[in-house]
């Protein structure tokens, strides 16, 4: 245990070192949701209809954000190997990884939504299930975008690339939550594709580390 | 079937010759059996009272899509057959598998769109099938796009190879999205279980269809993994030969 | 009434017939193109000896 408790704490030590990254997708989610009430007719059922896919849509984008800095800087002064020779299992160590990256990409998130989704009228419960949804996404897009991370590393200027990766894999997600949310403001039953939501974040635990261990040793060699 | 006969065909120089043998007699057979179904589809079958001549799309539109997952399926097989035993003949399948793959992906969507204009009067509508139709063209895109970015041989085919297998996953969704989701698009009109819900005089151009178009894949995959596998072993002995 | 004629239906029946051949088509070339790059590069690999 004391391998993990040490990668995690290093992990936390250099994301605030490197603060800027986590502020920059932080202060696009914050601005994107933000806007749009005020570049758009700012009426109460239209801001409703709209809060959904935004909410999905900026958590997808902030987190796209510093997905190269996962791997890219461990792989350049050799970190990566490091741990690949380390006593822990390889796969436990990836996920300590997207574990210590969601805390500082996505939970920021999550915990300014209540702020921005109360703008859309959205009532308090509604606000509720938002966080819990964003939370169910965010916890399995991480996973996603580490695989993503992993599996384009040698290459320079992998951006386009990432995106069309990305995008087919996260596409039901963000349907799904978008979905819970609209039913959750028109008040239908949201156990449905909340329940979808939860099946995938459950599915991407177990497979994430995995697939994205196996796309790192795929990148070394 | 003797499985020493088809460790055999693993290896890169049988299974060129015998693909470059099988090639020629796919592809006719192939072409000759979309002939004659697309003339059975066009021309003989009669006009559903329903939708009229409109419907006659089906014989284009059903074995492309059928194709599309059927191919992924084949790539994704492929892609774990090569990681699994480490072959390049099955890497060198499933990268030639992909273009076509994603050509028919597109080609369902388009002549679902000229179908569903004057049918249903949308071109699009974002219920499970067709989104999910949608999301297998980008994973093909993604597939193609990594063996294109990344130069080394090797390291390319064992990354796509990774992201085919977890694209699999969606292709259970496409097949059952109409089952378990209500859309727009019908259910199935032919499953294994049951009698098909069409009439025989609209049938047998669709199997003819699917058949025909089905033969044609493994004709052109043939030639278009036959290339690969010579890119590949470019420095071996064997290929001087050709 | 011509056999050929696809009633209202007309364009979206053979634009559909067009595209499915063309993509048939574009496929077989493709993977021929492929092979004869192929072979080239091989040829003009082993020329030099």
């Amino acid at each position: 245990m004391n391998i993990y408790f040490q990668l995690f704490s290093r992990e936390i030590r250099v994301a605030f070192k490197r603060w800027t990254d986590a502020l920059t997708g932080f202060i696009l989610f914050f601005l994107i949701a933000i806007l749009f009430p005020l570049i758009s007719d700012s009426n109460k059922e239209f801001l409703l209809t709209i809060v959904g896919p935004i909410m999905m849509f900026s958590a997808f984008f902030a987190s796209m954000l510093s997905m190269q800095n996962m791997f890219k800087p461990d792989f350049q002064n050799g970190t990566i190997e490091q741990l690949m020779l380390s006593k822990g299992s390889f796969v436990s160590l990836i996920l300590t990884k997207t574990i210590a990256y969601w805390l500082f990409t996505s939970l920021p998130l999550i915990l300014i939504s209540g702020l921005t989704a109360s703008i859309y009228f959205v009532s308090a419960s509604g606000i509720l299930i938002i966080q819990l949804t964003l939370l169910l996404s965010t916890l399995t897009m991480v996973h996603i975008n580490a695989f993503t991370a992993a599996i384009t590393l040698g290459i320079r200027y992998p951006g386009a690339l990432m995106t069309l990766i990305i995008t087919p894999i996260t596409l039901p997600i963000l349907i799904f939550g978008s979905k819970t949310i609209e039913n959750s403001i028109l008040g239908a039953d949201i156990s449905g594709p909340l329940y979808f939501l939860t099946g995938m974040m459950m599915l991407s635990f177990f497979l994430g580390p995995w697939i994205t261990a196996s796309a790192l040793k795929i990148s070394m060699d | 079937m003797n499985l020493k006969k088809i460790y055999k065909y693993g290896s890169p120089p049988n299974f060129y010759r015998f693909a470059m043998k099988l090639e020629p007699w796919c592809l006719s057979l192939g072409l000759f059996l979309t002939a004659i179904g697309s003339i059975g589809g066009l021309f003989i079958a009669p006009k559903d009272y329903q939708m009229g001549d409109a419907f006659r799309i089906i014989y284009f539109h059903v074995p492309s899509a059928y194709l599309s997952m059927s191919a992924y399926a084949a790539m994704g097989i492929a892609s774990i057959i090569g990681i699994v035993w480490r072959s390049n003949v099955a890497f060198a399948v499933a990268k030639s598998i992909a273009p076509f793959g994603a050509l028919m992906t597109a080609v369902a969507l388009i002549t679902g769109m000229l179908w569903g204009k004057p049918m249903w009067g949308t071109a699009w509508v974002w219920d499970a099938r067709l989104t999910s139709e949608f999301i297998l063209l980008l994973l093909y895109f993604g597939y193609i796009a990594l063996h294109a970015t990344i130069k080394e041989q090797k390291r390319a085919d064992r990354a796509a190879s990774l992201l085919a297998i977890l694209g699999i996953v969606n292709l259970p969704i496409i097949h059952y999205s109409v089952v378990w989701w209500n859309t727009l698009h019908q259910a199935s009109t032919i499953s294994k279980l049951d009698s098909p819900s069409i009439v025989g005089e609209m049938l047998w151009p669709l199997l003819l269809m699917i058949i025909g178009y089905m033969i044609f894949f493994i004709g052109v995959i043939c030639r278009g993994g036959s290339a690969e596998v010579l890119m590949r072993e470019k420095r071996s002995n064997w290929v001087k030969e050709v | 009434m011509s056999i050929f004629d696809m009633g209202d239906y007309n364009f979206y029946v053979w634009s559909s017939v067009f595209v499915s051949m063309l993509a048939l088509f574009l496929s077989y070339f493709d993977a021929k193109k492929k092979h004869k790059d192929a072979t080239s590069t091989i040829r003009n690999m082993n020329k030099p000896k």
